[in-house]
């Protein structure tokens, strides 16, 4: 099966984007689609918004002439994480915007964007007090789930042991 | 084919399918947990320790039973580690860093035999946990099968290391296990570590005997670093070393007052190509005359080396420099070796290898700087005076000229005739060097910055922000890092510049795994200062909720310590930043 030039994708709600196959090298989802066999007019992406998918074309386009050797894993340890000035788009975004990236990214198994997107809510996260995470992320329900309880005292009490 | 395409119109592949969330509570969208463990596998171990499990319950049930998000772990108190109520939580460690953990040999019997933590354990750090005996290395050698980096300064407590043979092991770091005997050493080369041993650190054991030496030479063939304390050993089995370990790319050697210049003579012609890094410390009895002809030599091959410590070495002298041609060298230690003047670093700094970042010149009671921060003053302003625009301005001091721009450090402890003022300009006009004055104290770019304390740099504000105005040097900073301060009282500088260099980019500590990389060091280390404090207090009965706020303040310390051998590299960090 020939390469298309064109690769034209549709969102849950039915909006289709069409970009050039080489933006997509990276996706092992579309990898995989093309390499299958049928029909190869439009690839649904189901449970991705549009505005995601535009951010993700988006990452896809500005890393589309990259060289280097494609990551297999994004957990891969082996592989040092470098922030790149191109990818700043992200840095901004609100942080349910982020983890909806982070979602598309699986989906599309995108595993460059998924570990830019899980390092950078991570960076969001370390550093700040309990309290501040709880407003980070949905101040009504947790309020009430202070910590104070019974049941794991004793391991909290020694914790001190690990930290770091 | 066409009948494919008949039967069914082809369903394009369905996304993979998502997993329920787990812990519907913790992202405000719902995630797969899998990448919910990739998020919170990104964060600090401090944060996942002691901050994520105030948040809410479902937080601190997935951080307590997730056994993935605890591969690495620093650890501060060995004992309370492994009476841990909730052992399964770091049944998957890989990487371990007990460093002076006060882990003895019950705790890691406990650990080893009945939490079975070494089955996935690649990374072992246990320096300074001098309780360890023989015993603690035969639990070693039998219950992690995996392991493949140890490093476990300063035990001097055990003698026999062999029983480390079955693993398989890359790197091993015994220096400072003074205790060490010669012959388990012997055996341990004669194992099959043979095929995977690719660094041995032995300096300081002082045991090590020739016989030794030589078992090294011909059985581990896959050494790029070995580094041995020398006390006792003459040129011979030093010379053998060289012959057969074609591989070596650090050699180390602490005391080599015993090598006569028949060493220096006989391994300029084999040193491997692949040597880059050579340490020759206290090596009183190599003449001048040897030295030249060993420079000479080299130079005649086009061997160069990156970094060179001949600390010590006595009879090292302007005459012998004068055949120094290493246009590749980044660093340069030549501490206390008291001949060489203001020539012999005119001949170091412009003839030789003016890509110089660290050079290390303590004790050098005869040089003034004076000439060469003059000369490279001339030098770089011929080279910009050739328009007429030079002829209208207004003669500027020679400081507005970089001297020496490459230089990031530059060591004149106790050089006597170095001047304040050319500490000042060399400091002005290279804002990037560290420069350490007569007394210790650290200047950069005309300032005050730090004082060099033992085998640390104290300075202030974190290594984001050496600010040159602030000059206090707060002592509570001192307490932090009292421990960090204690524990390295026998760590050779040496270790830490290799460690730096050799494997360049990984953390400070333990390897790449530790993939905090470019600014850990400082932030790293006041950190984990900060908490070793915390780690004390919290063993008490004190709960999480009263303890949290107080290491939160002590979580921001407002010293920052590099430690010495740092310096050259981290001045590429500043820069980087």
């Amino acid at each position: 099966m020939s390469d298309p030039a064109n690769i034209t994708l549709v969102t849950m709600d039915g909006t289709t984007f069409t970009v050039p196959s080489a933006y997509l090298h990276r996706s092992k989802l579309v990898q995989d689609w093309l390499r299958s066999e049928g029909d190869k007019q439009a690839m649904e992406v189901k449970h991705v918004t549009p505005f995601v998918l535009q951010g993700v074309l988006n990452f896809c386009e500005i890393h589309a002439e990259d060289t280097s050797e494609p990551l297999a894993d994004p957990a891969d340890p082996t592989k040092p994480f470098e922030a790149d000035p191109r990818d700043d788009a992200f840095r901004g975004m609100p942080d349910d915007q982020l983890l909806q990236f982070t979602m598309a990214a699986d989906i599309l198994q995108i595993p460059e964007l998924v570990r830019l997107t899980a390092q950078e809510m991570a960076s969001r996260i370390d550093g700040k007090s309990p309290d501040q995470i709880r407003a980070m992320f949905n101040p009504d329900d947790l309020a009430e789930e202070d910590v104070d309880s019974d049941n794991e005292m004793g391991e909290v009490g020694e914790e001190g042991a690990i930290s770091k | 084919m066409s009948q494919t395409q008949l039967q069914s119109p082809p369903p394009p592949p369905e996304p993979r399918p998502v997993t329920p969330s787990l812990h519907p509570s913790i992202f405000p969208i719902p995630l797969p947990s899998e990448l919910i463990l990739l998020i919170l596998s990104h964060l600090s171990q401090e944060t996942k320790a002691l901050i994520l499990p105030l948040v809410s319950r479902p937080w601190r049930d997935l951080l307590y039973n997730t056994p993935e998000l605890w591969h690495q772990l620093t650890i501060y108190n060995a004992h309370a580690f492994v009476h841990h109520p909730n052992p399964i939580r770091f049944s998957r460690v890989t990487l371990l860093d007990a460093r002076a953990s006060s882990c003895s040999d019950d705790d890691l019997a406990e650990a080893l035999t009945r939490r079975a933590l070494g089955t996935h354990l690649t990374d072992l750090d246990l320096s300074v946990c001098r309780a360890l005996s023989n015993k603690s290395i035969l639990l070693l050698g039998k219950h992690c099968p995996r392991l493949s980096r140890l490093t476990m300064e300063g035990c001097n407590s055990f003698t026999d290391i062999s029983p480390l043979s079955t693993l398989p092991l890359t790197t091993l770091d015994l220096a400072y296990c003074e205790s060490l005997s010669s012959s388990s050493v012997d055996l341990l080369a004669r194992s099959s570590l043979n095929n995977t041993l690719t660094k041995l650190d032995l300096n300081g054991c002082y045991h090590i005997s020739h016989s030794a030496l030589t078992t090294i030479a011909d059985r581990l063939h896959t050494l790029q670093f070995l580094s041995i304390d020398g006390q006792g050993i003459g040129d011979r089995p030093v010379i053998y070393l060289f012959s057969r370990l074609r591989n070596l790319q650090t050699f180390s050697i602490s005391f080599a007052n015993d090598l006569t210049d028949s060493t220096l003579k006989h391994i300029a012609p084999i040193l491997p190509r692949s040597l880059t890094h050579l340490r020759l410390r206290k090596g009183v009895l190599l003449s001048s005359v040897a030295f030249g002809a060993f420079f000479a030599d080299l130079a005649a091959r086009d061997h160069s080396f990156t970094r060179l410590d001949l600390s010590e070495c006595a009879q090292l002298d302007d005459v012998a420099l004068a055949s120094f041609r290493f246009p590749m060298l980044r660093y340069l230690n030549i501490e206390w070796c008291w001949n060489v003047t203001d020539i012999g670093l005119d001949r170091i700094l412009f003839a030789s290898s003016p890509g110089l970042v660290a050079l290390y010149c303590s004790g050098l009671n005869d040089i003034t700087l004076t000439p060469l921060v003059a000369s490279a003053g001339r030098t770089a302003s011929s080279g910009t005076a050739s328009g007429p625009v030079t002829t209208i301005a207004t003669p500027s001091p020679p400081a507005a000229d970089p001297s020496l721009p490459h230089l990031r450090a530059l060591k004149l402890e106790t050089c006597r005739m170095v001047e304040t003022d050319t500490i000042r300009r060399v400091s002005v006009s290279n804002p990037r060097c560290f420069v350490v004055d007569y007394y210790g104290e650290v200047v950069r770019g005309g300032k005050k910055v730090g004082l060099l304390v033992k085998e640390e740099v104290w300075t202030e504000g974190g290594v984001r922000s050496v600010v040159p105005e602030e000059e206090e040097v707060e002592p509570e900073g001192m307490e932090e890092k009292e421990k960090k301060a204690k524990e390295k009282d026998k760590h050779d500088p040496f270790v830490a510049a290799v460690l730096a260099l050799v494997s360049a980019g990984a953390g400070v500590a333990v390897g790449p795994a530790r993939s905090a990389g470019g600014v850990a060091p400082g932030a790293g280390g006041a950190g984990a200062g900060a908490e070793a404090q915390g780690a004390t207090s919290a063993y008490g009965n004190a709960t999480e909720q009263t303890l949290a706020p107080k290491r939160r303040k002590q979580r921001k310390p407002k010293m920052v310590v590099v430690p010495r051998e740092y310096l050259g590299r981290l001045a590429g960090f500043f820069d980087n930043l």
